[in-house]
């Protein structure tokens, strides 16, 4: 449903109601405010400023008398905005708003039966909801990230969202499809896995897929979106929105810029060689519209680095200036042109200067297929991984034949514990591609590690790392080893990175608490233990006791 | 328990003995019998009382034994009476008389034994006792001899002291009770067994005693007439008609009856005294005789149940004379029916429109009312019936031939059935008799796959082994020592091993109906290149590690010849098992594919039966649909399950496990169809087609998802192999092309000097002829000679050739046509060359794997007479060629010129057979495609066009075509078999492997046989299988393997 369009059209049709239900003696000075006001919380809520819809309703309803059906659907969508979804499902019913697909009314039932019995958990300026079991491990470190996100996002474009931001947590893709109205279809073939919307963050847990996401960046991505839609009351186009996001996503955990993969870079690499890169009038209206998934994650990496461009040159004051100019009401060119102080042509030129100069990995990467939406639209279908089809084993994807060959045999030898054979035909595929395949990298590292190599075995995962930064199963590989050797140190800062992407695997925890408490972080090592006796469901003391086991 | 009184604990030390009393102590004292009172009675009670408790405990003994025994003893005689009579009566009276003795005399006796005097008694108290007891034994002897010598005052405060102990005595803690009780619990057991047994029992118990009982008044009675007063009996019978007997009369008997129920006996004798009236006591009931002449008896009675007669003779007024002896009556009883299916035997296997040939033999003492096959398919709810034939006598043996076609059963399906038979028992009533059950399946292509399948990873999961244990061994390692070296020769034995066994399955896959063919070719393939270099490092390690102690490898192998072998072997395995895992792979995604597509049909039947149902509401049909979605969802698991075993990939990540679930489940098409279930029994008939509608599509999505697997399947072995076998195919088939053309060209100039030289010939020929036809008929009488078992199972095809080629040769001869004859003769030098050649090869292995004196002999026996053979066919051709004059002068300018044209284009394709040969050699490296032997057959093209090059270069058109018909033939084989094996697989797929030498029969379910129902005699295995599995035996084994080897071999020809 395109959302606008059925606002405008319920919007008149509520004012014809309203105005009928007015008095007969109401003067047409009622009318035209009831209709002003009725525009205005449209407007409001287009400007993603929920407070500023409320106060408006509230003005409203003193207008017109009680019990008015357009009042009831104007504070339905007020409340559904608010998270109040009980009252908003009422409000919308006594509206006689159709139950049906894509209607608000649904959309209010079905938030409500998804989020009617999570548990919240506050802070300062965030509230996570989130189903009841598990999913409460996630709640601290999301708190941190986003509190850190906020004061960083703050300074860089000086701007906080008022009040609570409200994170919600989805255990499936079904259900972030009933939540956010993207269809499940949609959901699976783009791989969506978060989105910004209803002024609030809708998040898929990472227990959805098979070894979790970097859901820390994408949670802060989202945070991302939503500061931009807010500070801009909603006038950033999509694919500036996408370029801030990405290059500010990472300002929970420090700088911005440092969500660049090396895979997305090897791909605009290759573009620029090709001279295939996305022009920016191209990326209009979406850059989901794009002909392919390689093309939109192209426009994603351009845009990255023209945000990037202009805060290197200009710094937070750029940033400001380019939200500044759109809230304005200038179109995204001139917005860019008044950050930058060029003129759109020389701003792409140096932009394409820029992007050439990037240290490009010398071979192209195998692509990661998570996608992250503002709001959702057509993005092309990206091949489900996890799909029925018949699994080959884990090196279908590995291009090269002869490097298949001797990693597929690896394969076949460790899937019957010869550690040994199987380390050296993996070091036979990694000597020809690298640390290019992730998987290749990180079951040769076990396979050495196995054989008692484990110098070899942190020289393959810290390789892997440099091109596929923040993969749990590598970063949980690399902690053992630290963790073997006592280096606490190194072992907190590799589980770390593991449980920004794979927050349930109870090894994390265990071992962050072990590492913790070796370091003196007893706030890490509470946090840790009880996230352990969560997922694990054993008793504390029992964990206790395996945390006082000697390290295999 | 008494303070006073002292343990009887084993352990407890005894009392001190009493005090010798001091001397002059005596004096004066009163004497112990003298001094009766109170206290001195009490030990006497005591004493009297034990005796007494000893008495009882005998008596209650005693009867107890006498019950259990009376028991037994009445049991038994009530259980014998039917059979012996009078010692069924002797137990009974037995019984009273031994529970009276057992009462009485036993505790008598017994208690002369036990119960004794007042010492006696007062020993048994001090054991039992030991306290008191001594006390009052110390008692009892004072008091039976006195001690003169004692003080009187001791003794009597002694015996104050015993009496007083006494006094306190329980005499039950001196006899045990215990033991009466146990004996009686024991035999009122024995007693109560009886009872029980005799309700049990009650009817053969009452004619036991009945029987016991009433003898011996008959037998008191009878005993004075013990002599037959009857002679001549006739007895004639009537059977019953339902037992289908024809009446019969058997004269001059001893009257002994032996007939079925309800026969009517007719009877005529002859008496041994004039009587007056006779009658018949059939078991007591009596029926007049008729009497003529004062002699003549006759009369009848009806068997009615065994036991026995007699012949009275009456007086006048009735009164009986006398009567004869009790003549037996034997009613035989109707046995149930019996029914055996002779063939076939269980679990065979038939086509599901086919015909199962039943044997089966059914029999009944008096003949059967009915014979049925009942069977029940598996999966339906019911057994169903057919009546087979049968006829009026009591043996039947016939063959039912059972049309699959009605029962509409589905490849796989299995039918249990056995044969029922019932008799025409008009006594009792029908009696029923039953077959074992057998069960039969019908024939699925699927489940034969799947079974080569099954076999062909069994030897893949070993070769990973085997490379492993190469990888993993010390054999590369210049630290290794000699020791070490030597113990991975279990590995070589091993690989040795590992080789032969995939010969041998190779050779059953091939027998195997419908088993994919390229498993066959490639177990075989990997075999052959595989042992090579398997035997490569097992001589190379004998060489290097040898009986060297205590070498490095370093120093033994310093040009590093062992870790180079071993490289070699690992490098053939990996190939071999990338190889042989994609074709499984192959294999199973197709089983895949065939299960779901046979999913996707039943989908579409089960929505036609729910469109049905909607429109008929017929509850049966309702049933019908439930059951097929039930069917469908055993086959959905199935399945899930197969992939499930295809899905690899190494676990050792932590891996969500809602995610987990989720993928599950999104996979699981068993729960859409249980909502169909469900919407079903809810009468829902539209939501259940909408769901229907959308388990079409996810099991569209599902075989979508197994073609990209299909098509995907053969890039973990290599991307490039493919192109390079497309490009190696079409090569081939452009040589074969243009040799053909040449050879044409060729043929042309041969027919013309041919023609030329014609006459010339046939005047040459005249006496030749006879001496040729002679040569040749004894060759072919030769190879004729040869049985099956002289050959190698390969050799077959060129002696077929080599007989056909001869046969033609005669022909040709016959006819006088001397050209043809050339052209046979030259092909059947070809083949008997190779029979040779396959004769000396076996020479050759059976020395090299010492086979057996006798076999060896044999062997050489066999390859002598193919050296004659093939030497007497090149003399026939010799003589031939000598027919013709020289090519090079009958044939004109132009056509030699043509001929050196030709020859020039021959040397161009020689090339291109060389390069063929080339690209064989460089995809056998990527992959065990090619066997030896086609690689042989690729250099054996060349050498023909090579020899077809320099005959053309000598102007010899002839014999140049013969040269180039030959590389033609072998091209064309080569191009044959690759199209044969490839059959099915697309351009640019997997490239299948193939075997020159191989022979298929069936296979892919287009080209299979019929199943035959095997006969009783059909039970072993095919002739030619067996030659092969003798084949591979002679190839030997490792020493530890042989005995093995001999079973497995042993245990698969049976």
């Amino acid at each position: 449903m395109n959302a606008s369009r059925g606002t405008s059209l319920h919007t008149a049709l509520a004012l014809a109601l309203l105005c009928a239900a007015a008095p007969a003696a109401a003067s047409g000075e009622l009318k035209a405010e009831a209709r002003a006001r009725m525009m205005n919380i449209d407007q409001h809520l287009e400007s993603w400023d929920v407070a500023a819809a409320r106060a408006e309703l509230d003005a409203l309803s003193a207008l017109a008398p009680e019990g008015t059906e357009p009042i009831h659907y104007y504070a339905g969508r007020v409340l559904l905005e608010e998270g109040r979804y009980a009252e908003a499902v009422a409000a919308l019913e006594k509206a006689g708003v159709a139950d049906r697909p894509g209607s608000w009314l649904r959309t209010a039932k079905d938030t409500l039966s998804v989020t009617k019995d999570h548990v919240r958990a506050e802070s300062e300026h965030f509230v996570v909801s989130h189903p009841p079991g598990k999913d409460a491990a996630l709640v601290p470190w999301a708190l941190e990230a986003l509190e850190r996100a906020r004061a960083a996002l703050e300074q860089d474009l000086g701007y906080a969202p008022p009040g609570k931001v409200r994170i919600e947590f989805v255990s499936t893709a079904r259900e972030l499809s009933k939540v956010s109205t993207l269809s499940w279809e949609s959901i699976k073939t783009t791989g969506t896995i978060a989105i910004c919307k209803f002024n609030k963050l809708m998040v898929t847990s990472p227990k959805a897929t098979l070894n979790g996401y970097d859901w820390l960046d994408t949670v802060s991505h989202e945070y991302v979106h939503l500061v931009v839609s807010k500070a801009s009351q909603n006038t950033v186009p999509i694919w500036l929105h996408e370029g801030l996001a990405k290059y500010l996503e990472s300002r929970w955990r420090g700088a911005p810029g440092l969500a660049m993969t090396p895979p997305t870079l090897a791909l605009l690499g290759r573009r620029v060689k090709q001279d295939k890169l996305i022009p920016f009038e191209k990326m209009h209206p979406s850059i989901a519209l794009l002909p392919s998934a390689e093309d939109a994650a192209t426009a994603f990496a351009e845009v990255y680095f023209a945000i990037d461009l202009i805060y290197r040159e200009h710094g937070q004051k750029g940033l400001r200036a380019l939200l500044a100019g759109m809230k304005a009401g200038m179109g995204d060119k001139k917005a860019v042109e008044q950050a930058t102080g060029k003129a759109f042509p020389a701003f792409e030129k140096s932009w394409l200067a820029h992007v050439r100069k990037q240290p490009f990995p010398k071979e192209l990467i195998p692509l990661e297929d998570k996608v992250l939406l503002k709001e959702a639209s057509g993005q092309k279908a990206v091949k489900d991984k996890h799909g029925p089809e018949v699994n080959f084993g884990d090196f279908a994807n590995v291009e090269e034949p002869e490097a298949r060959r001797h990693a597929h045999l690896g394969e076949l030898l460790q899937e019957r514990g010869r550690a040994s054979a199987a380390a050296e035909a993996w070091g036979r595929a990694h000597k020809l591609v690298g640390a290019k395949y992730e998987r290749l990298s990180n079951r040769y590292a076990r396979a050495l590690a196995a054989t008692g190599r484990e110098d070899e075995s942190e020289l393959v995962l810290n390789a892997s790392l440099r091109t596929h930064p923040g993969v749990a199963a590598t970063l949980v590989q690399l902690g053992r080893i630290r963790l073997k050797r006592h280096d606490w140190g190194g072992a907190r800062e590799a589980y770390l990175e593991a449980l920004a992407q794979d927050p349930f695997d109870p090894e994390i925890h265990f071992a962050l608490a072990r590492s913790a408490r070796e370091l003196g972080d007893d706030r890490l090592a509470r946090r840790a233990f009880d996230a352990a006796v969560l997922l694990t469901g054993m008793e504390p003391a029992k964990v206790e006791a395996f945390l006082k086991q000697p390290i295999p | 328990m008494n303070p006073d009184t002292p343990s009887t604990s084993p352990d407890a030390a005894p009392p001190p003995p009493v005090p010798p009393l001091p001397d002059g102590a005596g004096a004066g004292r009163p004497a112990v019998s003298a001094a009766p009172g109170a206290d001195a009675a009490a030990i006497d009670r005591l004493l009297c009382a034990v005796r007494g408790r000893q008495r009882r405990v005998l008596q209650a003994v005693g009867a107890s034994w006498g019950l259990a025994s009376a028991a037994v003893l009445l049991l038994s005689g009530a259980l014998l009476g039917p059979a012996a009579p009078a010692l069924a009566l002797g137990l009974l009276w037995a019984a009273p008389a031994a529970a009276l003795v057992l009462l009485f005399v036993l505790p008598a006796l017994s208690a002369r034994r036990t119960v004794g005097d007042d010492l006696a008694t007062a020993r048994l108290l001090a054991d039992r006792l030991p306290g008191p007891g001594h006390a009052v034994l110390s008692a009892v002897e004072l008091q039976a001899s006195p001690d003169s010598h004692a003080s009187a005052a001791l003794v009597e405060a002694f015996l104050a002291s015993a009496r007083a102990r006494a006094a306190g005595v329980d005499p039950a803690q001196v006899v045990d009770g215990q033991r009466a009780v146990r004996t009686f619990r024991g035999a009122a057991g024995v007693a109560a067994a009886c009872v029980l047994c005799a309700v049990a029992f009650h009817a053969r118990v009452k004619a036991g005693l009945s029987a016991a009982l009433a003898p011996r008044a008959e037998v008191a009675a009878a005993t004075p007439v013990v002599e037959p007063v009857t002679g001549d009996v006739e007895l004639s019978f009537e059977y019953p008609p339902w037992t289908g007997l024809a009446p019969r009369t058997v004269p001059g008997t001893n009257g002994e009856v032996t007939a079925p129920a309800g026969t009517r006996v007719t009877l005529k004798a002859r008496a041994d005294r004039a009587v007056q009236r006779a009658e018949l006591s059939v078991n007591g009931v009596t029926a007049p005789l008729s009497v003529r002449d004062g002699r003549e008896l006759a009369g009848s009675f009806m068997v009615q149940q065994s036991g026995s007669y007699r012949f009275r003779f009456l007086d006048a007024r009735g009164k009986l004379e006398t009567e004869g002896p009790p003549i037996a009556i034997k009613a035989e009883a109707d046995a149930e029916p019996r029914v055996t299916i002779l063939s076939p035997g269980d679990e065979v296997e038939v086509d599901p429109d086919g015909r199962l040939a039943l044997r089966y033999e059914a029999s009944d003492d008096f003949g059967l009312s009915a014979l049925e096959l009942v069977f029940q398919v598996s999966g339906r709810k019911e057994a169903q019936r057919l009546p087979l034939r049968r006829d009026d006598g009591r043996t039947l043996q016939d063959t039912y031939g059972w049309d699959m076609a009605p029962l509409k059963l589905r490849p796989g399906d299995r039918v249990s059935y056995y044969l029922e038979a019932r008799d025409n028992d008009g006594a009792a009533g029908p009696k029923r008799g039953v077959s074992r059950t057998l069960s039969l399946r019908t024939y699925s292509a699927a489940e034969h796959r799947r079974e080569a399948l099954k076999k062909a990873e069994a030897l893949w999961e070993r070769l990973v082994l085997h490379l492993a244990n190469r990888m993993e061994g010390p054999d590369r390692a210049a630290s290794a020592t000699a020791e070490q070296l030597r113990e991975q020769g279990l590995v070589d034995e091993e690989g040795t091993a590992l080789c032969g066994d995939m010969l041998a399955t190779a050779a059953e896959l091939v027998e195997l109906p419908d088993a994919p063919a390229e498993l066959s070719a490639a177990l075989s393939n990997i075999s052959a290149g595989l042992s090579t270099k398997v035997k490569a490092t097992a001589t190379t390690r004998r060489a290097v590690a040898g009986t060297a102690q205590g070498r490095t490898a370093a120093e033994l192998d310093p040009g590093r010849r062992l870790p180079r072998t071993v490289q070699e072997e690992m490098a053939e395995a990996e190939r071999d098992v990338l190889y042989l895992e994609a074709l499984i792979d192959r294999g199973r995604i197709q089983d895949l594919k065939e299960l779901a597509e046979q999913l996707a049909a039943e989908r579409r039947e089960l929505t036609s039966l729910v469109e049905a149902y909607k429109r008929t509401n017929d509850p049966q049909a309702r049933e019908d649909i439930l059951r097929r979605v039930a069917e469908m969802k055993a086959h959905i698991n199935e399945l899930m399950q197969r992939m499930a075993e295809l899905a690899r990939g190494i676990r050792d990540e932590h891996f969500n496990a809602e995610a987990m679930q989720e993928l599950m489940k999104e996979q699981d098409l068993s729960e859409t169809l249980d909502e169909v279930d469900q919407l079903m029994r809810d009468g829902k008939l539209d939501d259940a087609l909408k769901k229907l509608q959308e388990l079409s599509m996810q099991m569209e999505e599902m075989i979508a998802g197994m073609d990209e697997a299909d098509e995907q399947v053969g890039q973990d072995v290599d991307y490039a192999l493919a192109e390079a076998f497309q490009q190696f195919q079409d090569n081939l088939q452009q040589t074969a092309k243009q040799q053909a053309e040449v050879a044409e060209q060729t043929r042309e100039l041969k027919d013309r000097y041919r023609e030329k030289v014609k006459e010339q010939v046939k005047q040459r020929a005249k006496e030749l002829k006879a001496k040729l036809l002679k040569a040749a008929e004894k060759v072919a009488a030769d190879y004729g000679a040869l049985g099956p078992e002289d050959l190698a199972s390969r050799a077959q095809r060129p002696l077929e050739a080599a007989q056909a080629e001869l046969q033609n040769l005669r022909d040709a001869l016959a006819v006088e046509d001397f050209d043809l004859a050339l052209e046979a003769g030259t092909r059947a030098e070809d083949a008997a060359r190779q029979l040779e050649q396959y004769g000396e090869q076996q020479v050759a292995m059976d020395e090299v794997f010492k086979n057996p004196p006798e076999a060896r002999a044999e062997t050489k026996r066999t390859a002598e007479r193919l050296h004659e053979d093939a030497r007497a066919i090149r003399d026939i051709n010799s003589q031939l060629e000598q027919l013709f004059p020289n090519p090079a002068q009958a044939l004109s300018e132009p056509d030699k010129q043509k001929l050196k044209q030709l020859a020039e284009k021959q040397q161009g394709l020689k090339r291109q057979a060389d390069q063929l040969r080339q690209q064989m050699e460089e995809l056998g490296e990527k992959a065990p495609i090619f066997d030896p032997e086609a690689l042989q057959q690729a250099q054996g093209i060349g050498q023909k066009m090579e020899q077809a090059a320099k005959k053309l270069e000598q102007r010899d058109a002839p014999r140049g075509h013969g040269e180039q018909r030959a590389a033609l033939d072998q091209l064309q084989r080569l191009q044959q078999s690759l199209q044969q094996q490839g059959q099915g697989q697309k351009k640019g797929g997997l490239p299948m492997p193939l075997r020159a030498g191989g022979q298929r029969r069936g296979g892919n379910g287009r080209n299979r046989e019929k199943v035959e129902i095997p006969d009783a005699e059909q039970f072993q295995a095919p002739r030619e299988y067996r030659k092969d599995l003798l084949d591979a035996m002679k190839q030997g084994a490792p020493d530890r393997y042989k005995e093995q080897v001999k079973r497995y071999y042993e245990e698969l020809v049976k």
